[in-house]
């Protein structure tokens, strides 16, 4: 049967091409896609809690994802934070999403910062902004966009020069004054969050439960930083159903193709059915003979699109240094599941019309 | 008498679009183990039908067929595939090997799906020998000529070795001198192993290879005699 499936496949190379390749599309269209979006998620995660904070406080009904919120908070509550028992240093954020770089820029005081971080925020080069139309960029940053120590940087319509390049993997990738972001932003004396660090470890789960449950915070958003990612993994808006939605649009890419080739296959192979079945095949042995092609075609098609997604990962950091894609190793082992399931399903009609073939008409077409 | 073939009072009767149209009309026939059986007759006199039947490729409209003390027009669909596994090996007059193979995988594609385990099986390395084919083993069907490509099919049905060789028109794309080789090849074999013969011809030369004659017009037996 081995000999009879790769001589099959090596009969029509055009078409095995296109199935093969169209399995890899669909497996490199899950594994990028949801690499990307897991990605970016886990990338935002850890800059978040690479502040090392131990509680991000929030105004009511914000979202972890930050490009989602805005300044609404008054930056008086920061003394009403640190009157609470057990917080140590609290540190304002405001931030502003930039469409042009399609990145967030936060707005920070960087002695606050470097407080709650502990000295988090290590600059590699040049200096911490001083003037109110300074910046520091993180290296991927300056990586990526090529940039240099007294470039200017064109932010919300200002020019901004940039004085520092500081150590990636925390806060966002640029950084500007606080007070500078608020006017930019239209909202002076207002902050997006606050950073806050406790006492000891031990006075964490005490503060969380008084900033959520005690006057005047109770109805603020209150996230401890180890619960970070699992938070924004779960309110993220319409994670859920993009990655549903890549995985169907893959799934339908493999099956109709692999339904065509094989339909197309076992139409052309109509005579060679017939001689199968006057060989004596039974109906399980033509079946299991469709199957185990599209089976094939699917593994090969699964293979060559593992290997092109980390070699395309590769490419786009090479690319875009900024741009996180995260291929784990369970969506390979659930990609493959999905693609050797949407390949037997699209080989099972065929399979089931070819065992049903009148063996006489078989071997009678032309 | 030992029959491997008994057809008895066989009908069949096709459905083309609304209309019956009679293929055999109450046709008795038995075919002794060991004897090669020519069977002559016009175009869509229902040769070719009656040997579905016989190997259970179709199913008849009526009457019986045993084969090896089985009547398998009661038998069910995978029945007959079982039967056709085991007891028969069909030649047909196109060849029918798989392009894509070469003439040893195509034997052994047949010894295969029989299953490898038969104790009457032969080597396909001996079979080959014995059709004077084993220096062409390795070559696919397009590198045959026609008489090389039958010989092959005929490899094919036989490497299971089965009670029934049933051979549709088997020299009917050959030239005489290939016609003349596959003929004594299947008279050969019919000699040494005892395997029964029912061959479909036109050419009443290649009938004179068999045992016995048989002439068919209209559905039906017109008569028989030994060849």
């Amino acid at each position: 049967m081995a000999s009879l499936i790769v001589s099959n496949i090596q009969k029509r190379p055009t078409r095995t091409i296109v199935s093969i390749l169209a399995v890899s599309v669909g497996v490199v269209m899950i594994l990028l896609f949801v690499g990307l979006a897991q990605g970016l998620l886990k990338d935002s995660a850890h800059r978040l809690q690479n502040v090392k904070a131990d509680i991000v406080f929030q105004p009511p009904g914000s979202s972890l994802l930050l490009a989602l919120n805005s300044a609404t908070m008054p930056i008086k509550v920061g003394d009403r934070l640190l009157e609470v028992e057990g917080v140590r240093h609290v540190a304002p954020m405001v931030h502003q999403f930039s469409k042009k770089s399609f990145s967030l820029i936060f707005g920070i005081d960087p002695d606050a910062f470097n407080q709650v971080s502990g000295g988090g925020l290590v600059i590699m080069s040049g200096r911490v902004f001083q003037a109110p139309y300074e910046c520091i960029v993180d290296d991927i940053y300056q990586k990526s966009h090529q940039t240099r120590l007294g470039d200017q940087l064109r932010i919300l319509n200002h020019d901004f020069t940039i004085t520092g390049i500081f150590k990636s993997g925390i806060a966002a990738r640029m950084l500007v004054p606080l007070q500078t972001l608020q006017e930019l932003n239209d909202s002076p004396g207002k902050v997006s969050m606050f950073y806050v660090k406790c006492d000891n470890p031990a006075a964490i789960e005490r503060v969380y439960q008084h900033l959520s449950n005690q006057p005047p915070f109770k109805g603020y958003s209150v996230t401890k930083a180890s619960d970070i990612y699992n938070v924004m993994a779960s309110n993220l808006p319409g994670l859920q159903e993009f990655t549903t939605a890549i995985i169907i649009v893959s799934v339908l890419i493999s099956f109709l193709v692999i339904l065509l080739t094989m339909y197309t296959t076992i139409t052309e192979r109509t005579r060679e059915i017939g001689i199968l079945k006057s060989l004596g095949a039974s109906k399980g042995y033509i079946v299991r003979l469709i199957l185990q092609e599209s089976i094939l075609l699917t593994a090969i098609g699964i293979g060559i699109g593992i290997a092109l997604s980390f070699v395309t990962e590769r490419i786009l950091h090479r690319l875009y240094p900024s741009l996180p894609i995260e291929i784990r190793p369970e969506w390979i082992g659930y990609v493959i599941l999905i693609a050797l399931v949407s390949g037997v399903l699209g080989s099972t009609y065929p399979a089931w019309r070819a065992a049903r073939q009148d063996p006489v008409e078989a071997l009678m077409y032309e | 008498m030992d029959h491997i073939v008994e057809l008895k009072n066989l009908t069949k009767i096709f459905r083309i679009g609304k209309v019956d149209v009679p293929a055999l009309r109450g046709v008795d026939l038995q075919v002794e183990r060991g004897e090669f059986l020519a069977i002559m007759g016009p175009s869509g006199c229902g040769k070719s039908t009656m040997l579905h039947i016989m190997g259970g490729l179709l199913g008849p409209t009526s009457g019986d067929v045993i084969l090896d003390r089985l009547n398998i027009s009661e038998c069910s669909d995978r029945e007959r595939t079982e039967i056709r596994k085991q007891k028969i090996g069909f030649v047909f007059q196109r060849f029918n090997l798989f392009p894509a193979l070469s003439a040893k995988d195509n034997i052994d594609l047949a010894k295969k799906i029989h299953g490898n385990g038969h104790p009457n099986s032969i080597r396909v390395e001996e079979i080959l020998e014995l059709l004077g084919l084993r220096q062409k083993m390795h070559h696919k069907p397009l590198e045959l000529s026609g008489g090389e490509q039958q010989r092959v099919a005929l490899a094919r049905a036989l490497i299971n070795r089965p009670a029934l060789i049933l051979a549709d028109e088997p020299t009917g794309n050959l030239d005489s001198s290939n016609s003349n080789s596959v003929l004594e090849k299947l008279r050969d074999i019919n000699r040494q192993f005892r395997q029964t013969v029912v061959m479909i011809t036109h050419n009443a030369e290649a009938a004179e290879y068999a045992h016995r004659i048989i002439h068919m017009r209209d559905g039906k037996i017109l008569n028989g005699f030994n060849g």
